[in-house]
């Protein structure tokens, strides 16, 4: 088993621990988008780790 | 009395102020605007239910209380309608799922409208769930963009974008996740209006997201909108999203122009992504802004589209998919293609991803407040892209879940929660509306709401509508 055959197999099947059934081709367009997905929640964790401070009022963002 | 067979292009607040004169005969205009769902309808798509009976008896009252001199507000006896994402009769989402399925109880919004006096003509086609585009091959038929049928009028209020700049309701209410009233109404060339959040009641409503659900108007001119949304606020025990701060926006706050209004436009956020063709468009609207007195500057976001959209998709894929999971469970062959998998989608999303969405969120809504305490509206297109043909079947995950997504500028004004409005700001050369979007500080509604009105009343566009439909 090659690791794109892994990693179709590992979405399956966190989706199967949830009680949710994909089929073969459904899978396919998961494990397609699913790079961009992690580029998404990337971006989330990141700009969460922002620091937070203070702004001053006109400050250049 | 004025015929009403030729009013279908007239706004809200138009025909309300000769119902209310008694020029004019509720039934004799909602007759017409029946008649006229029955002959377009089949081609655009616009209606999934009709009400032609229980319309047509709210008219009659409404014209004997009129003739009694009990007028209710700019509602009372106009003919609108609700996406159909409201609990009201026939209630589907746009889904298979749903179909045949009957709301028991109203949505709030819509009893609200009924109270003032509005006459409620039908329910409107919607992205199922408000999330899936709509292709040919959906369930239901597609909706239809009046400027072009064979494009999609913008979603997911699809069929409320497509009835008001049809001629089939003098205004509509839609819902708002990530623009969902703002992109139909710059795709159609109409007005949607985006209120701060929690200022209109979702209960009753089918979630999509609810942290970034928002419920709101369509409609042919800014000051219609405003009508409209002063009819159906304020706070709902019953919404646990609905704000106790409230705000009173009505025509008067409309008036007094925008000489000194401070005006910021986020290039680094919406300008790598827009179409020559729109972003024409939007430099000939600040000039035209300028003209009428605003301070227009240029005001850095510092946040890029794809870090908006991620943030916004991530928190909006999580919470739906958490809503549809008993639907995945026991009905997964009912949910349509596209909106299966992007449920399943959000169910792949951990949930320490959606705990870093909500904070990264709340920075951007401090950079958003930042940038907001120096100017009172920022401006930008409301969509860098024309409206697509509509697809034959349904678009791959990787179509919605991409690094390049389709540039939806809208979803800012979700994720910070403040106002928002696009309004009409002309048509690109293929012959197809451009929407600007103004957007403000959250309760700041009346502000942003001013601006449009006088935008729209200066700049010529308002009140376009397609040759295809006259």
């Amino acid at each position: 088993m090659d690791s794109i055959q892994e990693s179709k197999a590992a979405l399956a099947g966190r989706l199967e621990e949830l009680g949710v059934s994909a089929s073969r081709d459904q899978v396919e367009e998961l494990a397609a988008a699913y790079p961009a997905l992690v580029a998404w929640m990337r971006i989330a964790e990141e700009l969460a780790e922002e620091p937070t401070k203070p702004q001053k009022r006109g400050a250049e963002t | 009395m004025t015929t009403a067979n030729h009013l279908h292009y007239a706004s809200l607040l138009e025909v309300s102020g000769r119902l209310r004169a008694r020029e004019l005969s509720s039934v004799e205009l909602t007759r017409a605007t029946l008649a006229r769902i029955e002959r377009l309808n089949p081609s655009l798509g616009a209606y999934y239910a009709v009400f032609a009976e229980a319309a047509l008896a709210e008219a009659r009252r409404a014209e004997a209380e009129i003739a009694q001199g009990a007028w209710r507000g700019p509602l009372h006896g106009v003919p609108i309608a609700f996406k159909d994402l409201y609990s009201l009769g026939p209630t589907t989402a746009g889904s298979k799922l749903l179909a045949g399925h009957v709301a028991v109880h109203e949505a709030a919004s819509v009893s609200r409208a009924r109270a003032a006096g509005a006459v409620i003509v039908g329910k409107l086609a919607t992205h199922e769930f408000a999330m899936a585009a709509a292709t040919l091959s959906d369930h239901f038929p597609p909706a239809r963009n009046p400027w072009d049928p064979a494009r999609t009028p913008g979603g997911s209020s699809t069929g409320a974008g497509v009835a008001v700049a049809a001629g089939l309701a003098f205004g509509a209410f839609g819902t708002d996740t990530g623009g969902s009233v703002r992109l139909p109404a710059s795709h159609c060339g109409v007005v949607g209006y985006k209120p701060t959040y929690g200022l209109i009641s979702l209960a009753g409503v089918i979630p999509l997201a609810p942290s970034l659900d928002h419920a709101g108007p369509l409609a042919r001119t800014v000051a219609d909108a405003t009508a409209m949304f002063a009819a159906v606020c304020g706070h709902d025990p019953d919404d646990p999203g609905s704000s106790t701060r409230q705000i009173g926006v009505g025509s008067k706050d409309l008036t007094g122009g925008i000489r000194g209004l401070r005006i910021g436009v986020p290039r680094d956020f919406w300008e790598p992504t827009c179409e020559p063709a729109i972003r024409a468009s939007f430099e000939a609207a600040l000039v035209s802004l300028e003209e009428m007195g605003a301070r227009v500057t240029e005001a850095p976001l510092g946040l890029t589209l794809l870090q908006v959209m991620a943030v916004g998709y991530v928190i909006t894929l999580t919470e739906a998919a958490a809503y549809q999971l008993p639907n995945l469970r026991s009905h997964p062959d009912e949910l349509g293609r596209e909106f299966g998998l992007a449920m399943r989608a959000g169910l792949l999303l951990p949930d320490r991803t959606y705990d870093a969405a909500l904070k990264a969120r709340a920075r951007m809504v401090q950079k958003v407040d930042t940038l907001l305490g120096d100017y009172d509206v920022l401006a930008m297109p409301t969509v860098g892209v024309l409206a697509d043909p509509l697809p034959a079947g349904p678009r791959p995950l990787s179509r919605r879940i991409t690094v390049n997504p389709a540039p939806q500028y809208t979803w800012l004004a979700n994720v910070h929660g403040g106002p928002a409005v696009s309004v009409p700001c002309g048509l690109a050369p293929e012959g197809l509306p451009v929407g600007l979007q103004l957007m403000g500080q959250s309760y700041e509604d009346a502000t942003v709401l001013r601006a449009a009105h006088t935008y729209e009343q200066a700049a010529g566009w308002g009140r376009m509508r397609s040759e295809l439909f006259p």
